[in-house]
């Protein structure tokens, strides 16, 4: 009940369209009412037994309310569009919004394909309620209520039977709602369920094959959909009883009740002119009720997201601007950067992925971090980006707290080459211009031939316009991150990330990029995260990380002299390269 | 067009009736119960107007008690029908949709990967979920409700004819012109419908894609830009929406008319009749009546017809999935992997991956011998993940052959080939569920005991046994918590626990410090036995552990033979090597 008096809230955001929706819908049930009054007068007339030229006019005002009503429908039918996408773009662009500024920590814990269906068809699901059964179900109140003290007018027993069964139609839902809720819920989480795992198996479908595993996959998969089944048999066994019911007390509105005021004529208490007025306007009573049974039936489904929905609403931004953050403190030198006793866990639960670290970069210095591949070193990354908070300790960026920064400085700020990289649907020319959205194709193509990429983009069919696939499907890995250095390249911030950047490409392109690396940290303050240890030699300082705690830091030569954890990878290292 | 148009709606009509014919007795139940539901409607309000005719006419008294029971009936039968006709027509549907997406899955499977590049997971996704939904529209509302709303328009055309033959046939042209709204703006309507589809999986597309590179976004400071990119591919959607909108009311409007109209016309006739003596009066209201009640069945069909268009594109969808045929054809016989030679034999293979592209590999002919760890040595985009991907059939060579054991990999079943060759692929794929099933993936009745066995030979069990719930815990969707080494580590655990004879290392120890490489390239030669191994890497060291190193440069075999042959000789190999070394 809570989510529904929440989305009740949200009409209050469009009242004016309902207010609008409402009008012309009582416009509709006006012609309605009056084409049944006069229909009512024509039947009358031929019991009286008139001339049948007096009934024309009857006849022309009903034909007129037949018009009327084909064009206030087709009014009502476009205003509802675009009403519906008034109110759905405004929760989607808040959800949306939203989302994205929870940011990575938050999206860790989600699946992607669950999150798309709830901002997509979740959000859609909305529609019935809020356009259709909203402002049915007042403007019923309105001219449903007109009719029914109408004919209590004309005969208070029957009147009054119609009005009861008006307010019980309206009622029904919500005595049965608990009992229907439930299964819808079930529901919903059934099909994001589904919907999840549907995407999460066509993203991994290489992987599958390649272990001859997509067919016990599908199995799988099949038990899902079977589920799914259910679950929508289910919810509709139950909402069925919840529109049979409905039904049973439309049916009562609009026959039972004429039924009784026509046996209240044969007795002689209604007048005999006035029993056709029951017959045509029970029927108009009836009407906006099986409608409004449709529109709650086809709301339930939105109900059950709203919760989902507004659970994303509430969830608190953990990683906030500060009130007047600072936007200028970068602006001039290069920065340092300093950690003092930081850590941090991703999970309550979970072991610190760093815990105790501190450690000062100078300006303009090139570090590295090695380890073992777990040790932390991506973890001092994510949280310089702000993709998380520590939990102890402090960081500062030029001497200032990591968090006095104003979130988007900051991230302008710090150039990032991923071990991963995500590329979007688009041609490569968009991809990289990503990084600098204002730059002329000149300095694009200047970029990617400073990082190596020129050559094999002039190779693709359409050179810059090819179009690349979602997670660039159809470049190599090394291509990938070449693209990506392009976009640090052309980014162009005082602090560069490095993370694992040149893993997967061949000896040759490998030099190449170090050499454009090489240039590119000079001027830049430098944090370079790479197992290949040949790469970080030239570094002016190596911290040395072991299970999240700093154990060694020093120059290339300070370390092996040490003896230590970081002479240990070396050694394996040039075992590696020299006899295998 | 017009003739393309009907084709269209025709073909998805069979596919979809073809669909349900499994689930016929079902079907036949819910049209049963329509039909019954809308005459007891009919019949219901025929009986109360009857009895306002009566009670006009003053003579309702004696029949009151047997009319109004039978009212009564009639509402709960009514009641029982609608419930029946809902449940079972219901049922039908949703059995059908999760047919659907069983078959869609399979076909996907099978036109795998070759499809998967040039499309985007999230519109597969959504012609999965609500494309599929969707049809439920057409499976639940639309085929039984057209037989029931023919039958329901024939018995009152049958009963009409009885009262008076001019009022048949006036019923007869507005049925005509009302069930005509619904289609004479047809090819608008499947125009629109598709549009409005279309438009939806962009959609779908940019959120996905949004949240999955959220990280990139948020550091090249293109949240803005893209959350504008979203909004204008939302503001293509809801154009296409409002169009589609403003077109039903038009036929809504028209269908009102046409109605609306014909009840007029009919009270003026049925007046006119009354007068000049042919109808009794108390049969009036019940003319009256029925002409009004007459066009609910037609009514409900002309609902779902207006939305034709949007089904009729989702179910194109499907179909186009459905009628995608795979790159590769699986006629193959059925080989016993145990006595097969695992021996590989590259002859002369050629191949592009689009008819517009370049050749990627060119004449590339080598061969590996049963029990072999071969490198395919060169730099990025020369065609090593190529020739992987060929041996594990995701394409075909389009010249030369390519054979394991002397049999054409053409000639081999895709189950056998699948069950002989198996890949640890550059990137590495986990799925939304524990570590121990992401491991059992290859080998779906391994014990507990040999996963474990197989994670401690990919070095991976000890970080997996520091993860908060061990081997049960949860890995995010693509493995965002844990580190790409260690990702890779999983892989390599899949594939210790597969153990096929033939087994292809794609870059697949890239993400590991040298130390960890070392043991499990060890490990794996430990485990192989006779098994035969590609591996394609830049790596020095592990280039050196092969036996054969195959060096291909832009699509072609260039050298062939081991490092220390090759290193002596002038050649591609020798710079490659010397970058290498240099850079140290």
């Amino acid at each position: 009940m809570e989510a529904y008096n929440r989305l009740l809230h949200y009409i209050t955001l469009i009242r004016r369209e309902v207010f609008n929706k409402v009008m012309i819908s009582i416009a509709i049930s006006a012609t309605y009412i009056i084409q049944a009054i006069t229909m009512a007068a024509v039947v009358s007339a031929v019991f009286i037994g008139v001339d049948l030229r007096q009934i024309l006019p009857y006849l022309g005002i009903a034909l007129l309310m037949v018009i009327l009503r084909g064009i206030f429908s087709r009014i009502r039918e476009c205003y509802s569009k675009v009403m519906a996408i008034a109110v759905k773009n405004k929760i989607r662009t808040m959800i949306f919004d939203k989302i994205l500024h929870l940011g990575p920590g938050y999206l860790n814990d989600k699946r992607s394909g669950k999150v798309q269906s709830l901002v997509l068809d979740g959000i859609e699901s909305l529609e019935p309620f809020l356009i259709d059964y909203v402002p049915q179900i007042i403007s019923i109140g309105i001219s449903g209520l007109a009719i029914g003290i109408y004919l209590a007018t004309l005969d208070t027993v029957t009147g009054l039977v119609i009005i009861a069964a008006m307010l019980l139609c309206v009622a029904v839902p919500y005595f049965t709602l608990p009992l229907v809720r439930e299964r819808f819920v079930a529901y919903w989480q059934a099909y994001a369920e589904l919907n999840a795992q549907y995407v999460d198996a066509i993203q991994g479908m290489t992987t599958l094959k390649a272990f001859h595993a997509s067919k016990i996959k599908g199995t799988e998969l099949e038990a899902n959909a079977t589920t799914f089944y259910h679950e929508q048999l289910n919810s509709t066994t139950f909402s069925l009883i919840d529109s049979s019911l409905m039904t049973l007390l439309t049916s009562i509105a609009s026959t039972i009740t004429v039924a009784i005021a026509a046996y209240r004529t044969g007795i002689g208490i209604i007048p005999v002119a006035s029993v056709s007025a029951f017959l045509f306007l029970a029927v108009e009573c009836a009407r906006p009720m099986v409608d409004l049974n449709n529109y709650w039936h086809n709301s339930f489904l939105g109900l059950s997201v709203a919760k989902e929905l507004f659970e994303i609403v509430d969830e608190e931004l953990t990683i906030v601007n500060i009130d007047n953050a600072n936007k200028t403190n970068l602006d001039e030198g290069l920065p340092g950067i300093e950690f003092k006793d930081v850590s941090f866990s991703y999970r309550k639960d979970a072991q610190d992925a760093v815990s105790n670290i501190s450690f000062t970069i100078q300006p303009g210095e090139t570090v590295a971090f090695v380890g073992k591949s777990g040790s932390g070193k991506s973890t001092i990354a994510n949280l310089l980006l702000r993709f998380y908070d520590m939990d102890v300790g402090t960081i500062k960026i030029s001497e200032m707290d990591i968090r006095e920064y104003d979130l988007n400085y900051l991230l302008r700020n710090i150039g990032v080459v991923f071990q991963d990289t995500y590329l979007f649907h688009g041609t490569i020319a968009e991809s990289i211009a990503m990084a600098k959205p204002q730059a002329a194709e000149k300095e694009l193509k200047k970029a990617a031939q400073a990082a190596g990429a020129h050559e094999f983009i002039m190779n693709m069919p359409d050179g810059y316009q090819s179009m690349i696939g979602e997670r660039g499907a159809t470049l190599s890995g090394g291509e990938c991150q070449r693209l990506a250095i392009t976009r640090a390249i052309l980014k162009d911030a005082p602090l560069l990330i490095l993370d694992e950047a040149t893993s997967s490409v061949d000896a040759k392109n490998e030099k190449l990029i170090q050499k454009t690396l090489e240039s590119l940290t000079q001027n830049r303050t430098t944090i370079i995260i790479a197992h290949r240890l040949s790469t970080i030699q030239n570094a002016d300082k190596i911290f040395v990380l072991s299970e999240g705690r700093l154990v060694e830091q020093g120059n290339h030569e300070a370390l092996l002299k040490l003896n230590g954890v970081y002479s240990g990878l070396i050694n394996a290292q040039i075992r590696g390269e020299a006899c295998g | 067009m017009v003739e393309k148009n009907k084709n269209y709606r025709w073909k998805n009509i069979f596919m979809l009736v073809s669909s349900m014919r499994v689930y016929a007795l079902e079907m036949i139940l819910t049209i049963l119960a329509g039909l019954s539901k809308h005459l007891v409607t009919i019949g219901t309000s025929l009986i109360v107007a009857y009895m306002v005719g009566l009670a006009m006419e003053g003579q309702l008294e004696d029949q009151f008690t047997s009319l109004f029971m039978l009212l009564c009936l009639g509402i709960v039968l009514r009641a029982v029908m609608f419930y029946g006709e809902m449940w079972f027509g219901h049922d039908v549907a949703y059995r059908v949709l999760k047919d659907f997406r069983v078959r869609l899955y399979d076909r996907i499977d099978k036109i795998s990967p070759a499809y998967l590049i040039s499309q985007r997971s999230g519109q597969i996704g959504s012609t999965l979920m609500s494309d599929v939904e969707l049809l439920e529209w057409f499976l639940a509302h639309t085929l039984g409700s057209y037989i029931v709303a023919a039958g329901v328009t024939m018995i009152i055309l049958v009963v009409l004819v009885q009262i008076n033959i001019l009022l048949a046939g006036l019923m007869l042209i507005f049925v005509v012109l009302t069930v005509w709204t619904s289609f004479f703006m047809r090819n608008k309507a499947d125009e629109q419908g598709k549009a409005v589809r279309e438009r939806l999986s962009d959609a779908n597309a940019i959120t996905v894609e949004g949240i999955q590179g959220l990280r990139e976004l948020l550091t090249l400071n293109y949240l803005e830009p893209y959350k504008e990119k979203n909004k204008v591919e939302m503001k293509k959607l809801y154009d296409a929406q409002i169009i589609y909108g403003k077109r039903l009311g038009t036929e809504s409007m028209l269908m009102q008319i046409f109605v609306g109209t014909f009840t007029v016309i009919v009270m003026g006739v049925t007046a006119l009749l009354v007068q000049g003596g042919s109808l009794a009066f108390s049969y009036y209201p019940v003319v009256v009546m029925l002409s009004a009640l007459l066009f609910n069945p037609i009514i409900e069909i002309c609902g779902v017809s207006r939305n034709f268009g949007l089904i009729f594109a989702a179910a194109n969808r499907v179909g186009q999935v459905l009628n995608t045929e795979p790159m590769v054809k699986d006629d193959g016989q059925t080989v016993n992997i145990h006595i097969m030679e695992c021996s590989i034999k590259f002859d002369q293979v050629t191949f592009r991956y689009h008819e517009d592209l370049e050749d990627t590999l060119q004449g590339v002919s080598f061969d590996i011998k049963e029990g072999e760890t071969v490198a395919l040595v060169g730099p990025s985009g020369a065609g090593k993940t190529t020739c992987c991907n060929l041996l594990l059939r995701y394409w075909d060579v389009q010249k030369g052959s390519l054979s394991i054991g002397g049999i054409d990999i053409r000639d081999i079943a895709q189950d056998s080939l699948q069950d002989m060759v198996s890949a640890v692929l550059q990137d590495v794929y986990l799925f939304h569920t524990s570590v121990r099933e992401n491991i059992r993936l290859g080998k779906p009745d391994a014990t507990d005991e040999e996963i474990e066995n197989a994670a401690k030979i990919a070095y991976a069990h000890e970080f997996i046994m520091g993860l908060p719930n061990g081997y049960d815990t949860t890995t995010g969707e693509r493995g965002f918590r844990l580190s790409g080494g260690q990702r890779q580590r999983i892989a390599i655990a899949r594939a210790v626990l597969k153990n096929t004879p033939i087994l292809i290392l794609d870059e697949a120890v890239s993400s590991l410090d040298t130390e960890n490489e070392q043991f499990i390239q060890k490990a794996l030669k430990d485990q192989a036995g006779k098994r035969t191994t590609i591996v394609v890497a830049h790596r020095l060291s592990t280039i050196m552990a092969a036996d054969k190193l195959v060096v291909i440069n832009n699509g072609r075999v260039v050298q062939v033979g081991n490092h220390h042959e090759l290193i002596e000789k002038d050649g591609f190999y020798k710079e490659l090597v010397a970058y290498q070394f240099d850079k140290g």
